[in-house]
């Protein structure tokens, strides 16, 4: 039989941001494939371009009417609005200070903005949408590049082993990802998230078992790619052995994406909480836990901000927790200020260790970066606001950044969690200290490199993430409004008013 | 927004302008003397300026309003007095440090940091709310961590500044997690609107947490360590920081919540005892210094200790005990760094041990120095003698004994930096003392003496505004009770322990304790790190297994009944074909080399293609049998390039995997299962099927679900194979090209 429909209109501008970003990076191809092996300029400017372009059409789209386009495939509302716009804002920064760093680490001509503005593309789509087939093909486009980028340095030994690592474990993890939604898609035919919520509402039809299996394979397909323990083995050797400017971009834009996806697949199954939420309570303490002790012993610093941004992961964990716990009481907003924040003092740090690669060398031992105050000040002067922020100490914005998490679990009952939070925010103040304390030792024979000299990109970088870290924290409020936008995830909405539709009496197949 | 802050605005216009010439300071080394006195002024007026305040104004900006955050400020009886510490204790330091850092290299930043401190510490005893007094708190350990590792080329300096800020930084962290309880169960950040929550159940908590954070700050047992090291810091900044202001935030903060969680069980017990162990440890440290800014550190934490016993006690005449003990306090601990800053400035010296004969050269220093040893002694017409008698008084026999153990080594100390540094022939070689060096410790004895001779004009002014009226008034002639007779006797035992006693130097327990502290954090780091880090691929393969294993139990956990599928005998087809799938995988297991290994691996793809086929979808089939063709090409020719390497597993971990396997495979097996029994929800075919033609307007019911229904996905389909291809060609190609260059 068949019936007369509407043809279903397409929202574009929901798909503009993304579309641009892909098209910047297909414009970059082309650039680099008629005038090979010059200067990066036009590619960067291209891409800085595309990027500022996409993050006005992005910008434009708040406010507007929060919806499903393209049959439900993408989506936009705020979460994923904010999301993108701190995608492409990471990939401007990091573009920002790349082009002196690749020329120091001679490897200027390896695609990176190409690669580096698809995944970010990757990334757009897996924050903005609530299918999870799509989920499944942001994350591939995010991490595919993100593997080729890792293994960039290829006279590097240790860049191609993180490489080959980071593409081996993240396939496997790729894989249980794709079993999961096979499971959900088994009983209800339907690749929304929506479909979880639908088997929860019906426990007598025997799909509890499926929709269980499923959220928790998704869920080990997206801790994976959030470094959460016990699957975040890969992120230290990955954060270490990529080139610098790719770590800043992996540790912000992979973890936003993947944290992303993380908040909608656990709104959307928030009516099986009863059975994740015990196992990621524990997560979430071994990784705050795993994170900052083990950043303690390290030598390296990028492995040691790699822990760190393990540790990272576990705070925004309490705050997803803490929200789907009760949706109601404490909004997503402060899960996605984390993010902000972690973004911004990332990014800077990661870009201030960049300045250890000179002339084709780069050590990032801590002895590497002594004497760096002398040659360096001002950036050194930023870190010391970012270490500042990653530790948590007010004015800076990771003071509240870590309070909101911390006053969420709290007021949600989950007390186990904030003691963990505040314990080992409390033990990495040592290693965070350490950082800062390496750049001020004199004593500079043991050093690998020179460092270089700082670029105006990347002075700019510092400038504008250690201001914008107290920027955010003194306009706490309107910054913290704005990311609250309308209200929450409409997969949220969804599951409860099926959830009481099922309180009421049964409910029948959609 | 509405900005009431009419009447607190001079002393934020002034703040700024401190801030400015600490800004200019540090920018301009050149002029920081001129600036530093600049500074000694501001802060006298600042000092005026909050001695006139009325007590009650309040001003506040809001801040996060949903949270109800706000910068908020205000003037009680207690924030004034400590303002005029913070901002009297400034004009000194100042106009001290103008002349004593003037040829010193980092004088500049010394300045500027000092400012910023100053106003930061303001922040802290102004604060009308939690989160302003925590913010401003921080800021007061950042300026310190700063100025303690100003020095920053030598190791001792980076070292005391860093454990200075873990123990300080930690110890906030709990006082931050004791405020969040607060403003959980009072609903309001705001100090004077927080009801009294001594009763309260989860009050013990809080009075614990608050208490960590008071007592990392303000040097208590186990955390007095910290202090002592602190004095890497120039001699200002000890004199301003580490014993007149910031090291007393956490007796501040103590009895600006005292009225809150005072009565509290918890209270007396953790304070008071917390307090006279720190007293006699201080002392204990002092007494065995030789080192003059160690002694007076030492002295410090014992003075803090006796402070926070006192505030433990939760009484009115112990509170005013502790104000006027305090104010005693800042005047002679002042005056004594001073002192000393000023022995090394004319010696070069820093053991107390090593200096003789200054007395005659130096009679105005001799005599500021006299006047502040009595108060170190705690005895004659000084203000910290009326401060100790009156704590005396209020303290109960057991906290008198520990204090009559305490003092006889403060005495020591006292009487050893009285006499000795002064008496015999002159030096040679002594500089000449600049009047802005001399001049504020003199000023500071004669403001001690003052206030031991004029007790109740200060008790009337600062302290009733605080504890309240009807406390008996204070006088310097002491009462012959029991207080004085325990004064008299650490006097005489004291001037026998520091003639009879020298001094040893030894580590203390608390320094050797937070190396151990620090060495366990790295111990456990490390098998924190050995445990679950640094593992072969196979291992993380194996938690990925293991955990998804531990998935699919809860899957089961959650609704254990398990519906058989009618199953039907299979064709005898469909069972040789299994058989191969079957066949191949096993083959794959136990394959002696790679190529054995992807062929049988082959023989499994290419069995599912049968089966595709078998079951009537050929175009699946098709897909299947062109996927399986490639990747056994491509694993051909990469298996070609890599060396030959063997299987380093034993047996155990060969079976250890087997297991691993086979459990995650049963399990997935049985899921599988158990959809097959089950009815469908929905059936996402039937839609396609149906609207294939008037949604699409096509035939091919997989051809509109691949470039209509699902084009997105194919799109992104293409961008990850463009994608890979790049990687692979930059990868690859590449590495040719650079072959063939080579």
């Amino acid at each position: 039989m068949i019936r007369e429909q509407p043809i279903p209109t397409i929202d574009w501008l929901t798909l503009a941001p993304m579309t641009t970003v892909v098209v910047a990076g297909l414009v970059a191809l082309f650039i680099e494939m008629f005038r090979p092996k010059q200067s990066n300029g036009p590619i960067v400017t291209v891409s800085v371009v595309g990027l500022a372009l996409a993050g006005a059409l992005t910008l434009a789209q708040f406010g507007m009417e929060p919806g499903p386009t393209f049959a439900g495939m993408m989506v936009r509302d705020q979460v994923g609005l904010v999301l993108q716009l701190l995608l492409i804002g990471v990939c401007l920064l990091t573009f920002l200070f790349s082009d002196p760093y690749l020329r120091e680490k001679k490897i200027a001509f390896a695609e990176f903005y190409q690669l580096a503005l698809w995944s970010t593309a990757g990334g757009m789509i897996m924050v903005s949408t609530t299918n999870m087939l799509m989920l499944f093909l942001g994350l591939e486009v995010l991490s595919i590049a993100l593997y080729c980028m890792a293994g960039m340095d290829r006279k590097q030994a240790k860049s191609q082993e993180s490489a080959i690592k980071y593409f081996l474990l993240g396939a496997f993890a790729s894989a249980f990802l794709l079993m999961g939604i096979a499971y959900i898609y088994g009983p209800t035919g339907s690749l929304d998230l929506g479909g979880i919520a639908m088997i929860a509402a019906m426990p007598e039809s025997g799909y509890l078992t499926m929709a269980v299996f499923g959220v928790g394979m998704l869920l080990v397909g997206l801790m994976f790619k959030a470094a959460l323990v016990p699957f975040h083995q890969w992120a230290p050797d990955v954060y270490q052995g990529a080139p610098t400017n790719v770590t800043a971009f992996m540790a912000a834009a992979s973890k936003v994406a993947a944290i992303g996806a993380l908040a909608r697949v656990l709104s959307a199954s928030g009516a099986l909480q009863e059975f994740w939420l015990p196992a990621l309570f524990w997560v979430a303490i071994a990784t705050m836990v795993v994170g900052n002790f083990a950043a303690l012993v390290q030598k390296d610093v990028k492995r040691t901000l790699g822990y760190s941004s393990i540790a990272n992961a576990g705070y925004v964990l309490v705050a997803l927790l803490a929200h789907v716990k009760k949706p109601d009481q404490v909004p997503l907003t402060t899960a996605l200020f984390f993010l902000v924040v972690y973004c911004l003092m990332t990014v800077g740090s990661f870009a201030v260790v960049s300045l250890a690669a000179k002339g084709g060398e780069e050590g990032t031992r801590f002895q590497d970066l002594h004497g760096l105050w002398k040659r360096a000040p001002f950036a050194v002067g930023c870190l010391i606001v970012f270490v500042a922020s990653l530790i948590g100490i007010p004015p800076t914005a990771g003071f509240f950044a870590k309070l909101f998490i911390f006053q969420d679990a709290l007021s949600t009952g989950l007390v186990p969690l904030a003691i963990v939070l505040a314990v080992t925010s409390a033990v990495s103040v040592y290693y965070y200290l350490g950082i800062i304390q390496a750049t001020f030792v004199s004593d500079e024979g043991a050093r690998k490199t020179v460092s270089a000299n700082p670029s105006f990109g990347l002075n700019l970088v510092c400038l504008f993430c250690a201001l914008a870290v107290l920027v955010v924290s003194l306009a706490a409020a309107p910054v913290s409004q704005w990311l609250r936008g309308s209200t929450q995830l409409p997969g949220e909405a969804q599951a409860r008013s099926e959830l009481q539709l099922d309180s009421g009496g049964r409910v029948g197949a959609r | 927004m509405n900005f009431d802050l009419t009447s607190l605005q001079p002393l934020l216009v002034l703040s700024c302008l401190a801030l400015i010439l600490g800004g200019a300071a540090a920018v301009r080394p050149r002029v920081a003397e001129g600036i530093s006195w600049g500074l000694a002024a501001v802060s006298a007026l600042m000092a005026v300026v909050i001695g006139l305040t009325p007590l009650g104004t309040r001003a506040s900006v809001p801040w996060i309003p949903d949270w109800s955050v706000e910068w908020s400020l205000h003037i009680t009886g207690l924030s004034r007095l400590f303002g005029l510490v913070v901002c009297g204790m400034g004009t000194f330091v100042f106009a001290y440090a103008s002349r004593y850092l003037r040829d010193y290299e980092r004088r500049g930043e010394c300045i500027g940091l000092l400012a910023a401190f100053m106003v930061s510490m303001l922040g802290v005893v102004l604060a009308a709310d939690l989160v302003t007094l925590f913010v401003a708190w921080e800021l007061t350990s950042v300026t310190s961590f700063l100025l303690i590792g100003i020095e920053r080329e030598r190791e001792s300096a980076r070292r005391a500044a860093v454990q200075a800020f873990v123990v300080t930084g930690a110890g906030a962290l709990a006082m931050l997690a004791g405020f969040v309880m607060i403003y959980q169960v009072a609903g309001t950040w705001r100090l004077d609107q927080i009801p009294d929550l001594s009763s309260h159940p989860s009050t013990p908590w809080i009075v614990g947490l608050v208490a960590l954070g008071a007592m990392a700050k303000s040097a208590q047992v186990p955390f007095q360590f910290w202090l002592p090291s602190a004095m890497e810091a120039p001699t200002p900044v000890s004199a301003y920081l580490h014993s007149a202001t910031m090291v007393k935030a956490g007796v501040f903060l103590l009895l600006t919540l005292g009225p809150i969680l005072g009565k509290s069980l918890a209270w007396t017990p953790i304070l008071a005892t917390v307090g006279c162990l720190t007293a006699l440890a201080g002392a204990h440290l002092a007494w065995q210094a030789d080192d003059l800014k160690r002694i007076l550190a030492g002295t410090t934490v014992s003075s803090l200790g006796l402070m926070v016993a006192l505030v433990g006690l939760s009484k009115q005449l112990a509170t005013g005990a502790v104000l006027v003990f305090l104010l005693g306090h800042c005047l002679y601990k002042g005056a004594l760094f001073m002192v000393a800053g000023n022995f090394t400035f004319i010696s070069g010296e820093k053991k107390a041990s090593r200096l003789s004969g200054l007395g005659r050269a130096y009679p105005l220093l001799w005599a500021s120095a006299l006047v502040a040893e009595l108060g170190l002694a705690g005895f004659g017409p000084v203000l910290a003698f009326v401060g100790k008698e009156v704590a005396f008084k209020a303290a109960p026999l057991s906290m008198l004994i520990a204090l009559a153990v305490a003092s006889p080594m403060l005495v020591a100390c006292a009487w050893r930096l009285a006499f000795a540094p002064f008496l015999g022939p002159t030096p040679t070689g002594a500089r000449p003392l600049p009047l802005a060096m001399l001049l504020p410790p003199v000023l500071l004895g004669a403001m001690s003496l003052a206030g031991g001779f004029a007790p109740t004009a200060i008790q009337s002014w600062l302290i009733d505004p605080v504890v309240g009226p009807g406390l008996k008034r204070f006088s310097v002639i002491p009462e012959l009770d029991a207080a004085l007779l325990a004064t008299l006797l650490a006097l005489g035992v004291g001037i026998w322990l520091a003639l009879k006693t020298r001094p040893t130097n030894a580590v203390t327990l608390a320094e050797r304790a937070y190396g151990s502290v620090v060495a366990w954090l790295r111990q456990t780091g490390e098998s924190v790190r050995a445990t679950t880090q640094d593992k072969p691929v196979r291992k993380r393969v194996l938690t990925v297994i293991l955990v998804a294993t531990t998935v699919l139990a809860i899957g089961f956990l959650a609704d254990p009944s398990m519906v058989w599928p009618d199953l039907q005998l299979p064709t005898v087809p469909v069972l040789l074909v299994a058989t191969l799938i079957f066949g191949g995988a096993v083959a794959t297991v136990f394959a002696p080399t790679r190529i054995s290994g992807i062929v049988s691996l082959g023989v499994t793809g290419l069995g599912l293609a049968l089966l595709f086929l078998l079951m009537g979808a050929p175009d699946l089939a098709m897909t299947q049998l062109t996927v399986e063709i490639v990747t056994v090409v491509i694993f051909v020719l990469v298996f070609h390039h890599l060396p030959r390497i063997g299987y380093h597993a034993t047996r155990s971990i060969r079976m250890r995997d087997a297991v691993a396997a086979l459990v995650l495979a049963g399990f997935l097996t049985l899921a599988l299962l158990s959809v097959t029994g089950r009815p469908d929800l929905a059936r996402s075919a039937e839609f396609y099927a149906a609207n294939s033609m008037p949604l699409a307007l096509g035939k091919n019911v997989v051809n509109t679900i691949i470039v209509d229904f699902r084009a997105m996905d194919t799109l992104g389909e293409i961008t990850v194979l463009a994608a890979a291809a790049l990687g692979v060609t930059s990868l690859f190609g590449k590495s040719l090209a650079h072959k063939e260059e080579a």
